[in-house]
């Protein structure tokens, strides 16, 4: 257990995670502290929002403000507490399921309107929390501990559909992998606009095809590969940048890259959009707006009523 | 449960066997309790700020826990590299030591280059 003063410090919780014994969440949430603390963000500035199964526990685990919501619709909750005060920032945890599965049309939504959030998608490929069923980023054919029989349906990759989607930070990092994590929702978080990381994780009780093996032997980081670029410097590049990143997303493979895939900072943010039209936007946002003075409304709804008649 | 346990032990020291035991790097150390879950006999715990602690005297070089770490921070001494066994507070004694069982620490601190002090 850890004193108030230690957790201020390295955002780590006052509760213990109670994930299973080698779960790859673990190595997520040290990874998302330790990259919390690194920027030296204050924890009532900082909102962690989780959707439902597993990976929807992260709030409870971090010091900072945070949100458990309904099933898929953690991205709706990021974006309006987001926009109500943009001073904040906003971390979306959650799964493939949770993301990909039910709340896929949020997922999309998010990348047309590049709000400034970080998307952490834990990426195991099963339902781990209701005893490991197939999951959206399944491939087809394969078949996992708890499924009677193979997957029958195609997967969706994470890291294209947000390509397709207009994300303008496209990672993916891989759990087991701490230091690199790290420095990859560090860049995240710094990134204006909407970023997304998709994280690979074995479930060590329900994923018995994509362990923590498979991943050792397969995985190369892209910024050991000579000249990889994923940063767009002219609005010409962005074709290009896009098929680049596509040829090196495969999932799965003889080789799974890990490393930021594409960047794009010339796509204005939805704040900066909303600023054209509101230009008090910043100044005054809708969390810095009272309601009340002295226990009584500012605004009267029978003044209104009363204008409105006469 | 607890007469296994005290049996192992009891056997364990009985046998007066020359055990190599384990290092854990606490600093790479994710907190996933998979080592503390796979321990045949608890040799290994989850100290205050959640990360892996060996305790010391308990340990008797299954290398379960080896196997079992995600993030590869746990090693029989005789192959860890030399930074985290010059850390501290990784490792921990069930009781003060005494007689055979102390020469025997001070004999694998010696043997194995482990200049680390126990919590």
């Amino acid at each position: 257990m850890l004193s108030l003063m230690q957790a201020l410090k390295t955002f780590r919780g006052l509760k213990n995670p109670d994930w299973c014994p080698g779960c790859g969440d673990y190595g997520i949430l040290s990874a998302l502290t330790m990259a919390l603390s690194e920027l030296k963000l204050d924890p009532s500035k900082v909102a962690i929002i989780g959707g439902i199964g597993c990976s929807g526990k992260t709030p409870h685990y971090v010091f900072a403000n945070g949100v458990h919501t309904l099933h898929g619709r953690a991205i709706p909750y990021a974006m309006g507490i987001r926009l109500a005060n943009p001073e904040l920032t906003v971390v979306v945890t959650g799964g493939d399921g949770d993301l990909l599965g039910i709340g896929v049309g949020h997922f999309v939504s998010l990348g047309r309107r590049n709000i400034d959030l970080t998307i952490l998608v834990f990426n195991n490929q099963v339902y781990g929390l209701t005893k490991g069923q197939a999951s959206p980023t399944l491939p087809r054919n394969v078949k996992t501990k708890a499924l009677p029989k193979p997957n029958l349906q195609e997967a969706i990759d994470p890291v294209r559909l947000a390509l397709a989607s207009g994300y303008t930070f496209v990672a993916r990092g891989f759990a087991y992998d701490v230091p690199h994590l790290k420095e990859l929702i560090k860049k995240a978080i710094l990134h204006k606009g909407s970023a997304v990381i998709d994280i690979l994780q074995p479930c060590p009780t329900y994923n018995d095809v994509y362990t923590k093996e498979y991943y050792a032997s397969r995985i190369v980081k892209l910024e050991t590969l000579g000249n990889w670029d994923p940063v767009v410097k002219k609005p010409e590049e962005v074709e290009e940048k896009i098929m680049n990143a596509w040829e090196k997303s495969t999932f799965p493979g003889d080789k799974i890259y890990i490393g930021v895939f594409y960047q794009n900072e010339l796509v204005p943010t939805y704040e900066e959009r909303l600023l054209s039209r509101i230009p008090s936007y910043l100044k005054f946002p809708p969390a810095k707006i009272p309601v009340s003075i002295d226990g009584r409304p500012v605004f009267s709804v029978s003044h209104i009523v009363s204008q409105r008649l006469m | 449960m607890c007469f296994v346990y005290n049996t192992v032990i009891i056997l364990a020291h009985a046998e007066k066997k020359e055990y190599q035991k384990v290092v854990v790097d606490q600093d790479i150390c994710i907190s996933c309790g998979a080592c503390v879950a796979v321990c045949p006999v608890q040799a290994l715990e989850l100290d205050e700020n959640a990360k892996a602690r060996l305790i010391w005297d308990v340990c008797i070089d299954d290398f379960a826990c080896v196997k079992v770490c995600p993030v590869n921070c746990i090693w029989p001494t005789s192959q860890a590299p030399p930074e985290p066994k010059a850390k501290s507070k990784w490792y921990r004694f069930n009781a003060p030591l005494e007689g055979e069982l102390k020469s025997a620490y001070e004999a694998w601190k010696q043997k194995y280059n482990v200049t680390g002090a126990p919590a």
